[in-house]
């Protein structure tokens, strides 16, 4: 029998049984590699148990309440930090708006400034979603109605597994820190 | 028999209940009564006194932010355990190579009462090996191993604190006993053949 199944056993979790056992037993009468990790292991465990718990200085506790107040204070500094981030940015934003309101001297100006914007972006997007369906509507052309499902079902399939699997990784992540 | 400090059930659980109505008193109680547990489990994990304290006031910090999360039928220290275990081995994955100082674990035992020098000596020695030995295995095998013997914590127990099955438990405490032998065997040899050179190279008076 192989030396490796014996240092397996040496070290084993699980009971052997007695038939393992004698040949373990046997094995270890001429194996001196074994003879020395046994030996080994024990003086391990004999170090282990003669150990002394390592202790903390004193004041451990007194450390960490002051740690914690340091902790608040951070929480709170960085939630101040994006309250005001937040409402400085629309403040200026505002203000922004207002300077405009104010510099053209006319209302109706800005107001069809900001029209003629909204309805650039609603013409970009109309035109984006044309090209899309022209697209679509070509290929449907090619390729036969069958197919071109298998693919769009083939597309949505492979677009929930990478959900699937992001939120696997996630979830995963999260575990490790959900004690 | 265990070496794990624990305080009364009710007493337990009062603390757990003043500290989940945002009194911090009530959990100082727990870091009492539960940080040489925790503490002993950071320094057998990262090797020093400095990493270990940082560990364990972090271990402490996370367990009362989170202590909504902790559930009443699971035995507290495990649950302390747990974040500590998890927060070591994160940590270790980040730096991965820790050199243990010396100096650092000598201080961090407390003394026998009554040793001879010639024990002292030995024993500091081969705790010495011991805990640089335990650098040398995985974080996770490690865990594994602290939890097991300094702990004396069951399978489950383990498995529960480090979230592997017991077979994986099983497999991670033979693996690294394995190892931890081997490397006994390996640096016992080293010492014994730089003991002999020494004594070769020693003038003869």
């Amino acid at each position: 029998m192989r030396h490796q199944l014996f240092e397996d056993w040496l070290f084993a979790e699980e009971d052997l049984d007695s038939q393992q056992k004698d040949l373990l037993e046997s094995h270890k009468q001429d194996c001196q590699q074994c003879q020395m990790l046994e030996g080994a292991w024990q003086e391990i465990s004999q170090d282990i148990n003669s150990q002394n718990w390592v202790m903390p200085e004193e004041g451990f506790s007194q450390r960490w309440l002051s740690r914690l107040e340091q902790q608040k204070l951070h929480d709170q500094r960085r939630h101040a930090f994006w309250a005001f981030l937040t409402t400085s940015s629309g403040a200026v934003l505002f203000g922004i708006l207002l300077l405009r309101f104010f510099i053209s001297n006319s209302p109706i100006v800005v107001l069809s400034y900001q029209f003629h914007s909204i309805m650039v972006i609603f013409e970009t997007l109309q035109g984006l979603i044309r090209f899309l369906l022209t697209i679509i509507r070509s290929v449907n052309m090619i390729i036969p109605s069958v197919i071109g499902l298998g693919v769009i079902f083939m597309l949505w399939s492979c677009l929930f597994l990478g959900l699937v699997v992001i939120w696997q990784v996630v979830m995963g992540r999260r575990e490790l820190y959900d004690y | 028999m265990s070496r794990l400090q624990k305080p009364s059930q009710e007493d337990e659980r009062l603390w757990l209940e003043q500290s989940l109505h945002g009194n911090p008193d009530g959990f100082m109680h727990l870091i009492e009564v539960y940080q040489r547990s925790v503490f002993n489990m950071c320094y057998r994990m990262l090797g020093n006194r400095e990493d270990a304290e940082d560990a364990a006031q972090e271990t402490f910090l996370r367990a009362y932010q989170n202590l909504k999360k902790y559930d009443q039928d699971r035995s507290f220290i495990t649950w302390l355990l747990s974040i500590a275990a998890h927060f070591c081995i994160d940590q270790l994955r980040k730096k991965r190579a820790k050199i243990v100082s010396m100096e650092d674990i000598l201080l961090g035992e407390i003394p026998d009462p009554n040793p001879s020098p010639e024990r002292v000596i030995v024993q500091q020695d081969d705790q010495l090996k011991v805990q640089n030995i335990l650098q040398q295995i995985s974080e996770q095998d490690r865990a594994a191993l602290i939890l097991y013997y300094w702990y004396e914590f069951s399978y489950e127990e383990i498995s529960i604190i480090l979230g592997f099955s017991v077979s994986a438990v099983k497999s991670r405490l033979h693996r690294a006993k394995k190892e931890m032998a081997t490397l006994w065997v390996k640096q016992s040899s080293i010492m014994k053949s730089e003991v002999g050179r020494k004594q070769y190279e020693a003038p003869v008076v």
